[in-house]
């Protein structure tokens, strides 16, 4: 972590807030894809994008400019154009900033016009493999160093792409309630992908940990990096466990007797699960400026 | 479901075996002059070697004498062989006694880290 307390707040605060953002701008077009029938959520989806994508921009911005803080040792440092100059035009990461930007540029661009919501996916995508050479995953070189970075992009991809289905899943089972029938084919749609996005998650996880820790696992309990990884697999096996309720009681109870009452149960369910997942994320912020055990 | 729990351990051992060691921040890995060393002579070089590659434009350090009095030290060089090594040129010769090395280094994972180590100049 930065020696400068204010480079690290604004470090984790726009990571959070980026990967939030991002989560969504992926997760929630690709829900729409597999997702079947008419609902208006689809519109309240679009209209939640069309928010998140100036805060991902913002955040965005904010989270390199961190990045630069960090580097240089603080933020008035980042005003000197000879450390502007060195970042963007002789380090391996100043490309990578540059990318961002115009990507960002793009999204603020595509979210202002009418829905198109594979454009967000396919934007809030590339975000998800640029950011791989923005921190741990970008430390190794060769055939090693292109392991790390696709692991990485397969985590952070499967992962943004469960939690970025739960709002808009959330919206279409809050508009199913008078008629809840309604919903079972797109929850039983979702739980599907969701398995497939869970296995990926926790193999790629996994692979991170074992890079970023490695002989040093011993010292993983009595460090900052192995407190947040345990919180992290706590959050996640927390909403695994709900996921699992949902699937295999909820939904079959569901489409059994049709009961508004097992609804309302999926509905708190699934808002426990995104604010658990608001959790997972903050989580993995803390990961990506703590030093792992060395 | 045991299939699933088998294919998740396998894959955890695969990552556990492909994985050589841990890195993430750089750290000093040694040092010349050493880390508490002692030397006699001046030397002309101070060598940096981490546990990661640098970004040699955002990485450096300061020679600071025991009586408090910065020595000049030239921009840190990294060679494209030697990636986790900087090595800075000592603008003057050093005088008998103890100095310190106040480092930082940027790796290139865009982490900054920082340190100081000291040794001595025989007389």
């Amino acid at each position: 972590m930065s020696s400068d307390p204010l480079v690290t707040d604004a470090l984790l605060l726009t990571r959070w807030a980026h990967f939030t953002c991002l989560a969504l701008l992926f997760g929630a077009p690709l829900f729409w894809l597999f997702a079947p029938g008419i609902f208006r959520a689809r519109q309240q989806t679009w209209r939640m994008l069309r928010f998140a994508a100036p805060l991902a921009v913002l955040s965005g911005v904010g989270w390199l400019w961190a990045i630069f803080a960090n580097i240089v040792g603080g933020f008035e440092a980042t005003l000197d154009p000879e450390n502007l100059s060195l970042f963007f035009l002789q380090t391996p990461f100043g490309v990578t900033a540059a990318a961002r930007l115009l990507l960002l540029a793009a999204l603020l661009v595509v979210a202002r016009t009418k829905p198109r919501f594979a454009a967000v996916m396919v934007l809030a995508a590339l975000l998800i493999v640029d950011q791989a050479w923005l921190g741990h995953a970008a430390e190794g070189s060769g055939a090693h160093g292109a392991l790390m970075i696709g692991v990485y992009i397969v985590h952070v991809g499967a992962a943004f792409a469960w939690l970025g289905g739960l709002p808009p899943l959330l919206l279409a089972m809050r508009e199913a309630r008078p008629e809840p029938r309604r919903c079972v084919e797109a929850l039983r749609r979702f739980s599907i992908a969701a398995l497939v996005f869970v296995v990926l998650i926790v193999a790629s996880g996994a692979g991170n940990a074992a890079f970023h820790v490695g002989a040093a696992f011993a010292k993983l309990p009595h460090s900052a990096y192995g407190a947040a990884l345990a919180a992290k697999a706590a959050l996640t096996c927390a909403m695994l466990a709900l996921a699992g309720f949902n699937r295999f009681v909820a939904l079959p109870r569901l489409r059994a007797t049709g009961e508004s009452r097992t609804l309302t149960l999926l509905v708190r369910s699934i808002a426990l699960e995104c604010a658990l997942g608001l959790g997972v994320l903050a989580a993995a912020a803390v990961l990506g400026v703590t030093p792992p055990p060395q | 479901m045991r299939k699933f729990y088998a294919l998740h351990f396998a894959v955890a051992l695969a990552f556990a075996t492909a994985s050589t060691g841990a890195f993430a921040h750089a750290l000093l890995d040694h040092a010349s002059p050493g880390v508490g060393s002692t030397v006699s002579g001046s030397p002309r070089e101070i060598a940096l070697s981490f546990t990661q590659n640098l970004v040699a434009g955002f990485s450096g350090a300061k020679l600071v004498a025991a009586g408090g009095g910065a020595v000049p030290l030239g921009k840190a060089v990294v060679a494209p062989g030697e990636p986790q090594t900087m090595h800075l040129s000592v603008g003057r010769a050093l005088k008998p006694g103890g100095y310190t090395v106040e480092w930082h280094a940027v790796s290139v994972d865009t982490h900054r880290t920082s340190g100081a180590y000291r040794f001595t100049v025989a007389p």
